[in-house]
């Protein structure tokens, strides 16, 4: 009789923590990261009496997380790579908006340049054509340095957002330390699973996993500790380590992610791999570096191409073309961390050889080793670095000052600086130098069919290149040369005198004379002109197989790929996460119209159980009724 | 398989989400009618496009370069056409001033008028296009190209002939240089010059002479001396001792006199010791041409002292008039041939234009059938994504309790 009471009273109890938990169920119905709970019953231990063991009721067990471990390790690994994948692509998208707009993109910019040296070409004398080429050229430089510009604030701004993440895995590590701790003392009490905690610590496991890849190793005190990069631990036990930005010891103008370590710290860039972090920085090393030294390489071959062709004419003045654009020059910067005080100094030299990519300098203990900053990879080179014997790699010339230190490390940039220091150097319109510098011409007393080609130049800095010189015939087959010299004629092959070409061809009758001097006076000679445009069509770049047309065309394809890749990688992992998180969700998820059901149930049995403390009630009553009497 | 709550929610609002963005695109699509915004949606078409719209572009500015070539070769060949009809005006001129019955005053009348001619002929050599560059200065177009000099007019442009590019195979070369079309044009018949000796007391004339076998012509001075009235020998002046080639006797007017593979021939009657000189033909230019004709018809002593030097020297004149003419009227030629290769390319570049035109289209343009009926499905999508969820997510077993 006691024991229907009691078998009731248990059945009561029971339920009602059931009819609890499934409250709690129905109320975290919209948390974030909450798993639904289930409460286990089982039967109380059974009394022995004659003729069996007699069942005194129930009892909860646990509460248990309906957690499938599997599965959430799963949505979180997919959930980094998510992370990794969109913050790549949504920078990726910047850069291709920047650079991938065909109405004002850079190679409209560059075809508004070439137009209007074809403007000059076709009309040599305009000083209109030649003010206008002047401002495209402005407007060319203009362009490319504000391309450099919003991609330096990209990385100035991934520098501040970098910093901003790395207090952020902070905080969460330190979260996961402390709820590390509770929930150790948690189970230590009681021995039961403290469900709401673990959901807490798994939430922030997988915020920090979105933050930055991680490794998890879960240990028998129920904590887990939580490692970052290529094993450094993040969290142990119920302590976390402090995740900071440092500025790059061989970049001054960017940060790296670093991890406190006791008074040191260490740069984790190069290890740390997925998350938003790791989608960040291989963004910055494999697109934004990258597509800032291409836009400066090319700035640099137009302005070497444009410049050599135009030092190579006469402008309208007489004087010979100097360089009409400026360009940034190359540059090194010692690391942070150097001993010694040598200054490093670094020229170009051969713009087909130049790479998109910088360069460490390392003082050896026998010499010099460099390597390509992205990759690492070693770089052949040829000198000693001195200034008769400079170190010559990949189109750069590098000579180092006194005071070098064994391990000292230079960043040797070729092409990064260049567009900043990009303008163009002519004022006057008519310095423009669309007229070739010197002139050819047959005297008009020759009797001979002999004709002479316009000329050429071959060395501008010739000091005798705007010299007159007479080609005086001697004979059908001899010439002299200012009258001095007998040289045999040979019917258009090269005449080469102070830095000019010329061929005659045809039969020159003896007394012909051929005049090759200064075009000085030729307003509308437009030789140089049509140099310069096709300069630009020239193969300069990547050992004079491209143009800087088709670098142009080579930089935006590649971004635009590259963009592509990242946005088609990252749907493709959208879904996969989704599918993750909707399996995960299958398992743990809370539905609205099972936990009606259950409420129902568990409605039902409480006042079964009711039922059954009223029915020893009666027995009760029966009991003393019987004995009153 | 069981499915959560918010797990069922969060699905269908993906899902709609999901349908809105590529709504969005389509919608992009339609309103630019561009089948890509940025070069990373399609980066293949992006950068065909880019190359495309270079050719595009340049084949303009080749367009931009053929008008104005065309119209400096079109006053080139204004200006040719009007030195045509100078040279015809000086040639009727010459013509009518060698008749025999004209008085000097008469014939200095006529000198007038070719003077005038010459005149005309400087002006229109020195003509400026519309930029104020001279036409035949070859390059040198801010200076005056033709100068009166003490010996004749002096040329002083260039000998550059500018290049403009008309497509991106073909240069064409601009206005002739003034080389080109006036100077360095081989006087008389082009070989060699006939001249009467002023001190000849006969008064026989020489002709300008034909090249019967250019082969045998020796390229140097001869005279041509008559020993008597019927006798004539060729004497070859330039070696130390003169040397004759060539002699004869019995000399009728109007026989022709060969050596050397050409043939004179002497009107009228030599006197004894009377001497024709036959020199290598010089190369001398149009303006020297009319004033050579100018001074014949002045008579003046040193080119035409003497009826027979004034009637060889018109002949002369005539038949270097005549050279004039050809050398301008090829060069005029060669403006035609110019001119229309510029229509050529044009037509060339016109089509070539249509075709890229069609390429870049194909690439990169909407088609508005596809986008409009793809904008349409996405649209009926989205509803029904929207309705069912608005239906299912009003189910609930808590409506029942």
């Amino acid at each position: 009789m006691a024991d229907v009471l009691s078998t009731g009273l248990s059945a009561l109890r029971a339920t009602q923590r059931a009819l609890d938990t499934t409250s709690h169920n129905i109320a975290n119905v919209s948390t974030d990261g909450y798993t639904r709970q289930r409460v286990e019953f089982q039967t109380r231990k059974a009394e022995f009496s004659a003729g069996g063991w007699i069942g005194t009721g129930v009892q909860v067990s646990t509460v248990r997380r309906v957690y499938d471990q599997f599965l959430a390790q799963q949505t979180r690994a997919s959930g980094t790579n998510l992370a990794r994948l969109d913050a790549y692509a949504t920078q990726a998208e910047r850069i291709d908006n920047l650079l991938g707009d065909s109405d004002n993109g850079l190679s409209a910019t560059l075809q508004s340049f070439n137009d209007a040296i074809n403007e000059v070409s076709s009309t040599p004398a305009s000083i209109p054509a030649r003010q206008a080429l002047i401002a495209e050229g402005q407007a060319l430089s203009e362009r490319l340095r504000s391309y450099d510009t919003r991609l330096r604030n990209m990385s100035s701004e991934l520098n501040g957002r970098l910093s901003v993440e790395a207090q952020e895995i902070s905080t969460i590590a330190d979260g996961i330390a402390k709820l590390n701790g509770d929930i150790s003392v948690a189970f230590q009490q009681s021995g039961q699973p403290p469900n709401d905690l673990l959901d807490k610590r798994d939430q922030l496991i997988n915020q920090l996993s979105e933050k930055v890849g991680i490794t998890t190793v879960a240990s028998d005190d129920s904590t887990i500790n939580v490692f970052i990069g290529n094993g450094q631990p993040l969290v142990l036990g119920n302590k976390s380590s402090q995740i900071t930005t440092t500025v790059d010891p061989l970049d001054p103008e960017r940060t790296v992610i670093s991890m406190q370590s006791g008074s040191a710290t260490v740069d984790l860039s190069r290890v740390i791999s997925g998350g938003t972090v790791g989608g960040l920085l291989d963004w910055r090393s494999q697109m934004l570096d990258p597509a800032r030294n291409e836009l400066g390489r090319i700035g640099v071959a137009i302005a070497s191409q444009v410049n050599a062709q135009h030092r190579e004419g006469m402008d309208l003045k007489g004087a010979l073309g100097g360089d009409f654009f400026n360009i940034g020059a190359a540059s090194a910067t010692a690391a942070t961390a150097n001993t010694g005080t040598a200054t490093v100094s670094v020229s170009r030299t051969n713009v087909g050889a130049l790479t998109a990519s910088d360069y460490v300098l390392t003082r050896t203990a026998t010499g010099y080793s460099l390597s390509r900053q992205d990759t690492g990879a070693p770089v052949s080179f040829t000198g000693t670095g001195t200034a008769i014997d400079p170190i010559v790699a990949d189109g750069m010339s590098i000579v180092v000052g006194a005071g070098i230190a064994t391990g000292d490390q230079y960043t040797v940039r070729p092409t990064r600086n260049a567009l900043q220091g990009m303008s163009v150097a002519i004022t006057d319109a008519s310095r423009i130098a669309a007229a070739a510098p010197i002139r050819a011409s047959a005297a008009s007393a020759n009797t001979g069919s002999g004709r002479v080609t316009t000329g050429e130049v071959l060395d501008p800095t010739n000091a005798a290149l705007l010299n007159t010189v007479n080609i005086d015939f001697t004979s059908a087959t001899t010439y002299t040369v200012n009258g001095a010299g007998s040289f045999t004629y040979t019917p258009g092959s090269n005449i080469d005198i102070n830095g000019w070409r010329v061929q005659i061809s045809g039969a020159p009758a003896v007394g012909d004379r051929f005049a090759v001097g200064s075009n000085a006076g030729a307003t509308g000679d437009n030789r140089n002109a049509l140099a310069l445009a096709d300069a630009l069509r020239a193969p300069v770049l990547d050992g004079g197989t491209t143009s800087v047309y088709a670098g142009v065309e080579k930089l935006t394809t590649s971004v635009a790929m590259s963009t592509q890749t990242a946005q088609v990688n990252r749907d493709a992992e959208a879904a996969i996460h989704e599918a993750d998180v909707a399996a995960q969700d299958a398992v743990s998820g809370v539905n609205l119209d099972e936990e009606a059901a259950n409420l129902l149930r568990y409605q039902q049995a409480y006042a079964a159980a009711a039922q059954i403390i009223s029915v020893a009630n009666e027995m009760f009553d029966t009991l003393i009724n019987a004995v009153r009497r | 398989m069981r499915l959560s709550t918010a797990g069922m929610h969060r699905s269908t609002i993906d899902a709609i989400l999901k349908h809105q963005v590529k709504l969005s695109k389509t919608q992009d699509q339609v309103t630019t009618g561009k089948k890509f915004q940025t070069a990373s949606e399609d980066p293949i078409g992006a950068a065909r496009v880019a190359g495309l719209e270079r050719k595009l572009a340049d084949n303009a500015q080749y367009g931009r370069n053929s008008n104005i070539i065309k119209s400096r070769l079109s006053y080139e060949e204004q200006t040719l056409a009007d030195i045509t009809s100078v040279l015809q005006s000086a040639r009727d001129s010459a013509l009518a001033g060698a008749n025999a019955t004209l008085g000097q005053s008469e014939r200095k009348m006529i000198a007038n008028q070719v003077r005038q001619n010459l005149a005309a002929l400087m002006d229109m050599a020195n003509r400026q296009d519309g930029n104020g560059e001279y036409l035949f200065a070859g390059t040198s177009t801010a200076t005056r190209p033709f100068a009166q000099g003490v010996s004749g007019v002096l040329y002083q442009g260039d000998q550059t002939t500018r290049q403009i590019r008309i497509s991106s195979t073909q240069s064409l070369s601009d206005v002739h240089t003034g080389v080109d079309a006036f100077m360095g044009v081989a006087e008389r018949n082009g070989v060699f010059r006939t001249t009467v000796s002023a001190a000849n007391t006969g008064n026989a004339t020489i002709s300008v002479g034909t090249v019967t076998n250019s082969a045998a012509w020796v390229p140097d001075n001869y005279t041509l001396q008559f020993t008597s009235a019927t006798d004539w020998q060729v004497v070859d002046d330039t070696t130390p001792t003169p040397v004759t080639i060539a002699s004869g006797t019995g000399f009728t007017s109007g026989q022709s006199v060969s050596f050397l593979g050409v043939s004179v021939a002497i009107t009228g009657t030599p006197a004894a010791n009377d001497t024709f000189s036959i020199t290598p033909a010089q190369n001398t230019d149009v303006f020297a041409m009319l004033d050579e004709l100018a001074r014949t018809l002045e008579g003046d002593p040193a080119i035409a002292g003497s009826e027979a030097a004034f009637r060889a020297q018109t002949g002369a004149s005539l038949m270097n008039l005549d050279a004039a003419l050809d050398r301008v009227v090829s060069v005029r030629a060669e403006v035609g041939t110019r001119l229309q290769a510029i229509d050529t390319a044009a037509e060339f570049r016109e089509s070539e234009e249509v075709d890229l035109q069609a390429l870049i289209s194909g690439i990169r343009d909407v088609d508005y059938a596809s986008a409009i009926s793809k904008l349409n499905q996405q649209y009926t999508s989205l509803q029904a994504a929207q309705a069912t969820y608005s239906k299912i997510a009003q189910l609930s077993l808590f409506d029942y309790l």
